[in-house]
């Protein structure tokens, strides 16, 4: 009993080392590469001030960063424009209204989120079937490789839409440095 | 035991986190429902295993015979407390 004992107790140490150590690397490599392995969001995707007449034009711009950038494949850009015609995701959210254009996982090669803050607001349709306008002044585009592994950031950041305090505060930013930490605060958050 | 489809048009984005807090909703207040999140092109096929239908498209095209809530008050905050109390007297009956 009392080896049994000694044995789990043993287990148990070196569980707790090892998740040490895990803590540390990730610590480390989160240090050298000046952000977390796992996050979703990078500066060269955070947009300040962008421009576009219309959501046909911003979706086709912004689907062109991320696939400049190698986060997406050409057919991206059409899968966007399509699915948000079919299945519209623009939001009332309070505060600040925003859309949530995204594709699916084919069209995907690494999942990120783009983020672009506009100048002026761009008429969306709103999700669901109200019909609805709506005038979008922050944009999240998501690049989505497999919905599951995701979703423990997509729910975070999905749980600020509703907090009219929070959502305002990563609008607000001035910069992108700025914007990017308040968003990897919420969505980086263990 | 009470099963919840949730439905958007690609299953990658909305309808995960859609089911994902209405599941952690009804946890928190014990209710008996399993939430699933489905996408829309296999919906039509798979309706009839469900009890209770969370719209997340237009229904225009995608009415069903089943007791429907909409799924936007879980992402906006807005009309939350009202979509809530419908689920809840669904899941509940």
């Amino acid at each position: 009993m009392q080896q049994v004992g000694m044995v789990l107790a043993n287990i148990e140490k070196q569980r707790l080392t090892t998740d040490r150590q895990d803590r540390k690397n990730s610590f480390y490599r989160k240090g050298k590469g000046g952000r977390g392995m796992a996050s979703l969001l990078h500066e060269e995707l955070v947009l300040l001030d962008y421009q576009a007449d219309d959501a046909e034009m911003l979706l086709t711009r912004l689907a062109g960063v991320l696939q400049q950038q190698g986060y997406v494949k050409e057919s991206y850009r059409q899968a966007i424009l399509d699915r948000e015609q079919e299945f519209p995701t623009g939001l009332n959210t309070p505060g600040v209204q925003l859309a949530m254009p995204h594709a699916a996982p084919q069209h995907v090669n690494e999942a990120a989120i783009l983020v672009a803050k506009l100048a002026r607001p761009v008429m969306f349709k709103e999700m669901g079937n109200s019909g609805k306008d709506v005038s979008a002044s922050l944009i999240f585009m998501l690049a989505v490789t497999d919905p599951k592994a995701h979703l423990e950031t997509l729910s975070k950041l999905m749980s600020i839409f509703s907090q009219e305090e929070k959502l305002l505060d990563v609008y607000q930013s001035n910069d992108a440095k700025a914007l990017l930490g308040k968003l990897s605060a919420i969505l980086d958050k263990k | 035991m009470k099963r919840i489809y949730v439905a958007c048009g690609s299953g990658v984005a909305t309808s995960q986190t859609v089911a994902s807090k209405i599941g952690n909703m009804c946890e928190d207040e014990n209710l008996d429902a399993v939430v699933e999140a489905v996408d829309i092109k296999s919906l039509e096929s798979i309706i009839d295993q469900c009890d209770i239908y969370v719209s997340i498209v237009s229904s225009e095209a995608n009415t069903f015979n089943k007791p429907t809530i909409s799924g936007i008050p879980f992402l906006t905050g807005i009309g939350l407390d009202d979509e809530w109390e419908k689920l809840k007297g669904f899941i509940e009956t």
